[in-house]
Order: C-alpha cells, then structure tokens, then sequence
C-alpha cells in the first residue's frame, strides 16, 4: 500500500512539476474546451463533427509537443529529481500529461460523430501516429516544432496535383468501394503529410495499425531518450 | 551514510574535464568543492545527482539533490506551487508568482526549499551568489545545522571567504583531478584561505 501511494503520490508531483516547468502550456486547456464545444453544437446541428475532428487532429501534435527534455537540459527539472521523483516517472508523466486531453477531446469528437466505426478506428490510430511523432520531435525542440512541420506538410499534399488526385480517388471508395485504385504507399505517403484524411476516406486496416505502431513506437522512443539523456544544466553542450 | 565517487571519468569531445576522480564526502562535516572555471565542479555534482552521465566510474550513497540557483527553478506558478511538486508544505509568504521575484528572491527560494528537503544529500552550487551578507549568514547556520545532523552537504564556489568560514573538508578540483583537504579543528581561517589561494596562484587563475 505504501509504494502504490508513493507512486500516486510521486505522479502527482510529477505533473506538478513539469506544468510549473512550462511543458503543458496553458493556451491547451481553452482550445481544447473550444474543440469538444464546437464537436458538441456540430453534432446537434449539422449532424456530424468533421471540423472538430479535422481541427483536433491538427493540433494533435501541438497539444503533444512539450519540449520536456529542453526544460529538463536547462535544469527546471532538477530540484523534482532530487526530491525523489524519478526520471521514468517524470517521461511517463509527460507522456499522459501530453496526450490525456488529446485522448478526452478525440474520444467525444469520436463518440458523436456518425462514420462507421472502421474509420473512427483509423483515425484513433493516426492520432496516436501524430501524437507520437509529436511528442518525440517536440521533447528537445520547441514544443511547437513538429506541429508547424506538418502544418507544412498539409500545404505540401494539398498543393500538389499528386496528393489531390490521391484523396479525390480515395474518397470515390466511399461511394463504390471497387472504384478505389489508390495504391497502400501512395495512400500512406499522403496519411503520413495529412492525417485526418482517415477520417473521410476508407483506408485499409493494416495502414493505421502500421501508423499507430510508428506512434507507439515514437512514445517509447521519446520515454527513453527522456529518461537516459544528459541534463547538462548551465553547462548547455 | 558517505557520498563517494569512484574513478570518475567525464569528456566534453576531446577535453578531459574529470580524470579518474575518487572522493569521499562524509556526513556530519560540510564540503566545499573549490577550482578553476571549467574545472568540472557543476559536472562532478551533476553527476552525483545522476542527472548527466560519467563516461566510466560510480556513484555510491544516498540520494543527491543537486541545485544551481534560480536558473533551475520553474518559471510558472508560486513559491507554494513550487514547494508541493516537491513534495513540501507551503510556507505563509510563498504565494507570490516566482516571475515577480528578484533574482536574489527566486535564489532563495530555491536554497529554503532545497534545505527543507530532509532526506538527500544537498549538492549546492555556487549557493553564496546573489545574497546579501545577513542572508549569507542566515545560510550558513542552515549549512552548518544539517552537516551537524548528519546530512551530507557538499558547496561548489569560489567564495573563497567563505569556505574559509564554514568548510570542514574543501576539494581542490583541477586539471581533471580532485584532491581532498581536511580542516584540522585547530586550523584557522587563514591557513585554509592561504592552502586556497596556494592552489590558484599554482594555476595562475587567482
């Protein structure tokens, strides 16, 4: 009993501490709060929540992004370890204090809106691939990095003819699922720039399987970099 | 319970900042860790602290906490926010934003909730900055309190003043090397205070 509270008690000020460090910004809160209300008065008025889904999954990787391992080189992190809180405790904490909101406002957009589960499913996947990828990129540089990356990478699908003609065949599948002829890597190649085209168009399972694993993969990643990492303090190397 | 390193070796590239250092802080008796700039006195401790790795050698003792002045503390929040993600009570004057304080201010505390934390062994470095004198005073009687309760208290400075006040062992850390001084109970302030300027005049840094 006494380690199980220790540890409770030990996450706690694990998340304490890497707020008050600055890794969870705190324009989060209002823009998530702005997400799930407009998922709310979509779903009664238009009858599905396409722009809250497509707008959560834009900032996905900023919301995941902490920069926690910046903060922890320039020691806003050293006084919590000294107080007993371990570096694992402290990269899984920034973990679920990066991606819990995410899960919360994805899960409501999610559960309102009216797409079979398939791509609800898909979509869960490609959150996680963004969330990784967002915490991993974001965990050493400004927190805001991989989420203007991909604002970039958008621009890049959406202003080629390539991507566009990629998304329009795709989305045919919804009407006749024989029309669909866009090969699996050209289709990834475009989930990967675009991620919340899963949600408007069938992609086959294994993509967003693949994807979620690349994510998964990413949050292991990011958690041991984290945790092994020198923390040079005011000896910046 | 001891703070000892042993065979400590640390790089940054092709410099050799820490050569196979080997020290032993005892509990009861407040340390100072004097040298150069560069010397590797931040290093040494960091990694004591375990929060940068020694490229070979190990670390043996009781938990470290290691703190290097305001720059370390949060930027958000209050003294008392601040205070309970480590786990301490609030204090009565800690509910003003940390970004509203001095530099001296946020120094302090930083140094009041590091000597509240009861259990690690206290790695300060450069403590004396940014205080003024009876603030100084007021930290040394704290030093000296927890070394006397048994805690391991080791002071990274180049205050040579006062290490020559309060230090019961000094290190001499340079050249990648560490050499440990242990003050006799009848050796005065001068006579360590000389050992120490002995030591930079021989590096020709004083």
């Amino acid at each position: 009993m006494t380690s199980s509270r220790s540890t409770a008690t030990d996450s706690v000020r694990a998340l304490r501490a890497l707020d008050l460090a600055g890794a969870f910004p705190s324009w989060r809160l209002p823009t998530l709060a702005a997400i799930a209300g407009l998922a709310a008065w979509e779903s009664i008025a238009v009858g599905h929540v396409e722009t809250a889904v497509t707008l959560a999954g834009f900032l996905v990787p900023f919301f995941a992004g902490t920069s926690a391992l910046a903060l922890a080189r320039l020691g806003r992190l050293d006084m919590v370890v000294g107080a007993g809180v371990t570096r694992r405790r402290l990269a899984v904490m920034a973990v679920g204090g990066a991606l819990l909101p995410v899960g919360f406002v994805g899960g409501i957009a999610l559960g309102l809106s009216g797409v079979p589960d398939a791509q609800r499913t898909a979509f869960a996947g490609m959150t996680l691939f963004m969330a990784g990828v967002g915490f991993l990129g974001g965990l050493a540089a400004p927190a805001t990095l991989v989420g203007v990356l991909w604002f970039v990478a958008r621009g890049l699908v959406l202003m080629s003819s390539w991507g566009r003609e990629t998304i329009h065949v795709a989305s045919a599948a919804k009407l006749d699922p024989g029309l669909c002829s866009v090969s699996p890597g050209r289709l990834a190649i475009v989930l990967a720039g675009m991620p919340e085209v899963s949600f408007g168009v069938p992609v086959p399972g294994f993509l967003p399987a693949l994807f979620a694993a690349v994510g998964a993969a990413c949050l292991v990643a990011g958690i041991a970099w984290f945790e092994r990492a020198d923390w040079p303090g005011k000896r910046m190397e | 319970m001891s703070l000892s390193v042993h065979d400590l070796v640390r790089s940054y590239g092709k410099h050799v900042v820490l050569s196979s250092v080997t020290l032993s802080f005892t509990p009861g008796r407040l340390a100072a860790l004097v040298g150069p700039n560069g010397a590797g006195k931040t290093t040494l401790l960091r990694i004591a602290a375990g929060l940068i790795a020694a490229d070979s050698g190990r670390v043996c003792g009781p938990r470290c906490l290691y703190y290097g002045g305001f720059d370390c503390l949060p930027v958000r929040g209050t003294e008392n926010a601040f205070r309970r993600s480590l786990g301490l009570s609030a204090v009565p004057d800690g509910r003003k934003a940390l970004g509203r304080l001095s530099r001296g201010q946020l120094h302090l505390v930083g140094l009041r909730a590091a000597l509240d934390l009861r259990d690690p062994a206290l790695l300060l470095d450069e403590p004396w900055t940014a205080l003024e004198p009876d603030a100084r005073v007021r930290l040394n009687e704290r030093l000296l309190e927890r070394a006397r309760g048994g805690g391991v208290v080791v002071c990274s400075t180049h205050d040579l003043d006062e290490v020559a006040r309060i230090a019961d062992d000094v290190v001499f850390l340079g050249d990648g090397l560490a050499t440990l001084h242990r003050r006799e109970e009848q050796a005065g302030r001068e006579f360590l205070r000389e050992k120490l300027l002995g030591f930079f005049r021989a590096r020709r840094v004083a």
